[in-house]
């Protein structure tokens, strides 16, 4: 009896290597991106225009006054632009009751007035509700949810993935909102309005439609298009200032422990907008990444929030990354929510990166 | 049958059979950690690794023009990470097999017992207290994954006696309580620790994608002592597998030997698991394939055993890191469909046994 047994765990053994070895194989790295555009360093190449013809890779030069850059001046700017909006839309209609929003469960959710009792189990929701003045009608949110600051006094009912129903119940919510499908029907079976939207996992371009429709439900319309048209505006800069560059430099992107963003994320797209190139980009969702290929890969700027650890483990000491200390930090969180700040975080991550020229191009803004 | 037995012909016979299985297994290890650095996610052509490892050893005289990024990939992960595979392995199974001879519990492994979970439990504290991100965070890890892992037996062993009628049973039922409340009460500072969540969750989760030079040192040189102690106290081991009256009969302290050999395994096996995760079957299939195969004399049960460990792990870690590719899988998941059918197949035995 043992012997067949460990016959077959010797097989298995063989089988699955062999399997590995096949994997192996059909993985390529051998396309390494070519490299039109170095990376800006201490902000003299850039003082013309930038070239569109590919320029000679100029990696070895030394950069000295590059480590952690910290952002400048983007609260600035969006300030002016503010201003100049509210001036040029004119438009504030009501909204007319009964109002019917779909949820992405092709579900027909009709409100006869606004809600004023909201339970948003959703940090993008909670953060949209306060841009537009609405944080006095949230009374219940989960307890992942720590912006902006007073959210802590909400009562909380449930962590992101758990919901305690009966505090639901006891909370008598007007409209419950939540990004995932799991507890929808224990909800409507107690006789509670539920809207499910889907979190936006890779597709911010659909954030200003999320803040239009908070906007209906919560009769503030104007607000709404505020801040929804704001952030197209600064969403459009960048695409405009981005559109005479083909490609920037190969990035890494560290959430903790090598676990990395693919394409098909927030942080995936916002890479691809800003025309960096993830060296990630085939691996969906998020995964984590293998160390060796990082090193073959061998990216030009590392984003982390824990740069000691690039910087001090001795396998990542030949890193480009490394040796020119393009190892940023910015906030990732900002990254993460699909709220009115995930722009402050695109444009963090654009200004840590072109440092002087993307902080020319958002200051240049206010004047238009 | 009349012929005549020759005792000094049978023990002869076995030793050499013990021998050569050992000699075996520790070519198959070879060939496999061979294998291991010319696999990898990367593609390196094996010329260069052969290049760059004759180089290494070497100390640079050669004069072969190698790329960094390759010379990188072979010595500072790949062989560090092959080399703490072998070690957690060889771990793994000796303190396995030592805790199976002392529960006399054939179920007995660092995984079942709680020790495991518990190391887990002291780490998680101590990077709590101390971040990852300052120096001697790992060894301060380790401590803390100690003190977790010795509370997790000593609570398991005496919640098992308690049961009075010290069964296997009653051992293992001890040992999956104690493996629940320790896991939830790292579950518990994981949820109130919100930002620091996510490395150590992938840590929780067992495997070697992060290994360095630096976790195989705190391994080696405090799990590997451990490891020798056990192989040189097979002679007490076997005897602790006899009655306890006639263990004292003997001249043996029976406390004092099980206290020794259940700190040397808790050690190791717990600066293990602050290194490398929580790596479950490996500890409890390696003795078991060994005994099936070779029989139950510790004084080579415990090195066979380790070699079989070591060997489950490499191969493990191979598909673990290989197959898919770029991204690293975690390798307690590997180990435990190798180990499934094996379990199932224990608990079979066992009922037959009882029953």
């Amino acid at each position: 009896m043992f012997k067949i047994i460990i016959k077959i765990f010797v097989l298995q053994i063989f089988f699955l290597l062999l399997i590995s070895c096949y994997s192996d194989t059909t993985h390529n790295t051998k396309n390494k991106p070519i490299q039109l555009n170095p990376i800006p360093p201490a902000g003299n190449i850039y003082k013309t225009k930038p070239a569109l013809t590919p320029s000679k890779p100029s990696a070895n030069k030394k950069i000295k006054e590059l480590n952690f850059i910290k952002p400048k001046q983007p609260v600035l700017a969006t300030k002016s632009i503010k201003k100049k909006i509210t001036n040029d839309n004119k438009i504030s209609p009501a909204t007319t009751y009964p109002l019917i929003i779909t949820g992405t469960n092709k579900k027909n959710i009709t409100f006869e007035k606004s809600p004023d009792k909201i339970i948003a189990f959703d940090s993008a929701a909670v953060e949209i509700i306060y841009a537009l003045g609405g944080e006095n009608k949230i009374i219940g949110t989960h307890s992942f949810v720590n912006y902006p600051e007073n959210t802590e006094n909400i009562t909380k009912v449930g962590d992101a993935f758990n919901l305690n129903i009966e505090s639901v119940i006891n909370l008598e919510p007007d409209l419950f909102y939540i990004f995932f499908e799991q507890y929808i029907k224990q909800l409507e079976n107690n006789k509670i309005k539920v809207l499910y939207q889907q979190s936006l996992n890779d597709n911010f371009e659909s954030i200003p439609a999320r803040i239009l429709m908070w906007g209906k439900i919560l009769n503030k319309n104007q607000e709404a298009l505020n801040t929804a048209n704001l952030f197209e505006k600064r969403l459009n800069n960048i695409k405009i200032f981005f559109k005479n560059y083909s490609s920037g430099p190969t990035v890494f992107y560290d959430t903790g422990s090598l676990w990395t963003p693919g394409n098909n994320t927030l942080v995936g797209q916002t890479l691809n907008l800003l025309k960096l190139q993830n060296i990630a980009k085939d691996i969906s969702g998020y995964k984590q990444y293998s160390k060796e290929l990082i090193i073959q890969n061998d990216p030009q700027i590392i984003i982390t929030s824990s740069p000691e650890y690039f910087l001090n483990s001795s396998e990542f000491k030949n890193l480009t990354a490394v040796k020119n200390k393009r190892i940023i930090t910015t906030n990732q969180e900002l990254l993460s929510i699909a709220g009115p700040r995930f722009i402050d975080g695109i444009e963090e991550l654009g200004l840590a990166i072109y440092s002087p020229i993307f902080n020319k191009i958002l200051l240049s803004n206010i004047d238009k | 049958m009349g012929k005549k037995i020759n005792i000094k012909e049978i023990i002869y016979v076995k030793t050499t059979k013990n021998f050569i299985s050992i000699i075996f297994l520790a070519l198959i290890l070879i060939i496999i950690f061979v294998l291991s650095i010319f696999l990898g996610p990367s593609k390196i052509n094996p010329i260069e690794i052969i290049k760059i490892i004759i180089s290494y050893i070497f100390a640079d005289k050669t004069n072969f023009i190698l790329s960094t990024a390759a010379y990188t990939i072979i010595i500072k992960l790949r062989i560090p990470r092959s080399l703490l595979a072998i070690i957690t392995g060889i771990i793994l199974s000796s303190s396995g097999s030592t805790y199976q001879a002392i529960f006399k519990n054939p179920l007995a492994d660092p995984y079942l017992l709680g020790v495991g979970t518990g190391a887990g439990l002291g780490a998680v504290i101590g990077l709590t207290i101390y971040p990852s991100n300052l120096p001697f965070a790992n060894f301060g890890a380790a401590l803390f994954a100690f003190g977790g892992g010795l509370l997790a037996v000593f609570l398991t062993y005496n919640l098992s006696n308690y049961s009075r009628n010290l069964n296997h049973l009653s051992l293992i039922l001890a040992g999956v309580a104690i493996t629940s409340i320790m896991g939830a009460f790292t579950t518990l500072i994981l949820i109130t620790q919100n930002p620091e969540i996510k490395p150590i969750l992938s840590w929780l989760l067992g495997g070697f994608s992060l290994a360095s030079w630096e976790h195989f040192n705190i391994v080696f040189f405090a799990g590997f002592p451990c490891v020798i102690l056990l192989l040189v106290q097979h002679n007490k081991i076997n005897i602790l597998n006899l009655d306890s009256k006639q263990v004292k009969s003997l001249g043996i302290n029976e406390k004092r030997t099980i206290t020794l050999l259940i700190l040397a395994s808790t050690l190791s096996s717990s600066i293990a698991v602050s290194q490398t995760g929580i790596i479950g079957f490996v500890g409890l299939v390696a003795p078991h394939i060994s005994r099936m195969a070779w029989g139950t004399n510790p004084k080579y049960l415990i090195p066979q055993a380790s070699l079989i460990g070591a060997i489950i792990l490499l191969s493990s870690d191979i598909i673990a890191k290989t197959i898919l590719s770029p991204t690293e899988i975690p390798v307690g998941l590997i180990t435990a469909f190798l180990g499934f059918p094996f379990f199932v197949h224990l608990l079979r035995k066992e009922g037959n046994i009882n029953g």
